[in-house]
């Protein structure tokens, strides 16, 4: 389903004498439809990057994604609208409308997928009520806590059921019973067919999981384990 | 495609309305040119009368030997007039000249006197010509003075006002010059402001355009809704500013006629629809326009 072919990501600086980073270095691994994969690695490992990547937010620097056997790169702008439309994506740094209630936050993803407005009105309650923030609806992210925010991202990655999930430290800010629930949330959305790719340094959720691991240390690949443990 | 096209306004709307103070600032810039505009649309007008004015003064005057008739006064006021270029061209009677004499100097009694113990009338017939610049009048007198009307002219003063005459010309011909080159400049400046203000504001919500790429809008989608906001603020802008004109205009237009020469009460409710379009033209224009430019380098995400 996706497929990462020889990935090479380098920000270049443009301060002249600064060195330029090498976020990923030749990463080359597939990702079959209903996998749930944990991505793991110290902060800077390149997890992040090979999110954005997959969302096009990046292009690599060599190499190529497939999703779905398409080069993303190479996808017009209206097939890749489509191509997003088809990904779930929680941010680390949330990346909510700030002007929009939670509700219009969810809301406005099932817009962009030309959702009616009956189905909107019956599936945005249901999600808020899932990641219980059904009493913070009408609230804007700013007047959110933390875990809160979390909490509104991931129920708009979710709204659409979209084919794969990518989850960039989607429990980074929540307390441990809220990490549960999400986690196991994620677990069946992916039970139900959907693909979920997880970026985590949460050693316990990993573990916990008990599926596929891969492992990034400064912008490799250096572990690819089907049922892994997180062992950094 | 009605439902987007509904959402995009409805996101539009909603947007300019949690942007309250952007929203505002935008709205008052974006006035400026309108009102520079409307401005110097008036002040147009206000130079057209008194281009025209100065114009009328800077007429010459063609004084007939006594013994011209009037037939052949009428034939060469009809052959000046017919010179392009020359416009108003008016004939004075010797009666009419003399009657225009005692009224222009009826307190003056040492020159009515004077005019009293001369036998008959010593004032000449003579026509008035005007036109919208030195060279039909020279044309003009250089007629008169050839062999054709040579003998039927007295005098023409177009040679003791030539200099004066030329200088009124070359003013009102700066005068327009002048005051479009000022009016582009002006206009550039004030739709620079307005792009950059706009710019700006939209600046500021370059992360939300980011999100709203990454969860899947289409360019259009988020175009859509700046558009629906600048189309927003450009209708605002006009109808303040198209208020603001009226009232200034009803207020100040009759207490200033005097001074400019017109009323401009007058000329806007002459130019109702003229102002009004111009109005609306400007802000909308000017708010789509800033909109789709400043927020389009931040769809390529």
């Amino acid at each position: 389903m996706i497929r990462f072919n020889d990935i090479t990501k380098i920000y270049t600086s443009r301060t002249a004498g600064i060195n330029n980073v090498v976020a990923l270095e030749g990463i080359s691994f597939g990702v079959d439809q209903g996998e749930f994969v944990s991505v793991v690695g110290r902060s800077g490992a390149g997890k992040t990057t090979l999110f954005k990547l997959i969302l096009a937010e990046e292009k690599p620097t060599q190499g190529s994604i497939l999703f779905n056997d398409q080069n993303i790169y190479k996808l017009g702008a209206g097939n890749l609208n489509r191509l997003r439309r088809n990904i779930g994506a929680v941010f680390q740094d949330y990346k909510l409308l700030p002007n929009a209630t939670v509700y219009e936050n969810i809301a406005y993803v099932m817009k962009v997928i030309g959702a009616k407005d009956s189905e909107i009105r019956h599936n945005v309650p249901r999600i808020l009520e899932i990641v219980e923030l059904e009493d913070r609806q009408k609230n804007y992210p700013a007047e959110l806590s933390g875990g809160e925010r979390q909490r509104a991202a991931i129920a708009r990655a979710l709204i659409h059921r979209p084919q794969v999930v990518l989850a960039d430290e989607p429990t980074g800010n929540l307390d441990p019973y809220h990490t549960l629930d999400i986690l196991k949330l994620l677990i069946k959305i992916n039970e139900m067919g959907t693909t979920v790719l997880l970026a985590t340094h949460n050693r316990e959720i990993v573990n916990k999981l008990k599926r596929r691991v891969v492992t990034l240390e400064k912008g490799k690949v250096i572990r690819d384990e089907k049922i892994g443990r997180f062992a950094l | 495609m009605l439902t987007s096209f509904r959402r995009i306004i409805g996101l539009g709307w909603q947007n300019l309305i949690r942007n309250g103070g952007i929203a505002a600032a935008n709205v008052f810039i974006i006035m400026i040119p309108i009102l520079l505009t409307s401005a110097l649309f008036s002040l147009r007008a206000v130079g057209d009368v008194l281009v025209d004015e100065l114009q009328q003064k800077a007429d010459i005057s063609i004084y007939f030997n006594e013994s011209v008739s009037e037939d052949d006064i009428l034939q060469v006021k009809d052959r000046i007039g017919r010179i392009p270029g020359i416009g108003k061209v008016e004939y004075v009677s010797k009666d009419q000249a003399l009657a225009d004499f005692r009224a222009r100097y009826e307190d003056s009694s040492t020159l009515m006197e004077s005019l009293d113990e001369v036998i008959g009338n010593p004032l000449p017939a003579l026509l008035h010509v005007a036109a919208d610049a030195a060279k039909p009048l020279e044309e003009a007198t250089a007629l008169l003075e050839g062999d054709e009307y040579r003998d039927l002219v007295y005098k023409i003063n177009y040679n003791e006002r030539k200099e004066d005459i030329q200088k009124v010309f070359a003013f009102t011909d700066n005068i327009g010059k002048t005051g479009l080159g000022l009016f582009a400049i002006l206009a550039s400046i004030s739709v620079l402001v307005t792009f950059n203000t706009v710019r700006i504001a939209i600046l500021s919500r370059k992360r939300e355009i980011g999100i709203q790429r990454l969860v899947g809008a289409s360019r259009w989608f988020i175009r859509g809704q700046f558009l629906v906001e600048g189309l927003i603020f450009g209708i605002l802008a006009a109808a303040f500013s198209f208020l603001t004109v009226m009232v200034v205009s009803w207020y100040a237009g009759p207490a200033l006629a005097g001074t400019l020469s017109m009323n401009m009460w007058t000329h806007f409710s002459a130019n109702f629809w003229t102002i009004l379009g111009m109005h609306f033209g400007i802000g909308t224009g000017l708010g789509i326009f800033s909109s789709l430019i400043a927020v389009g380098r931040h769809l390529k995400v």
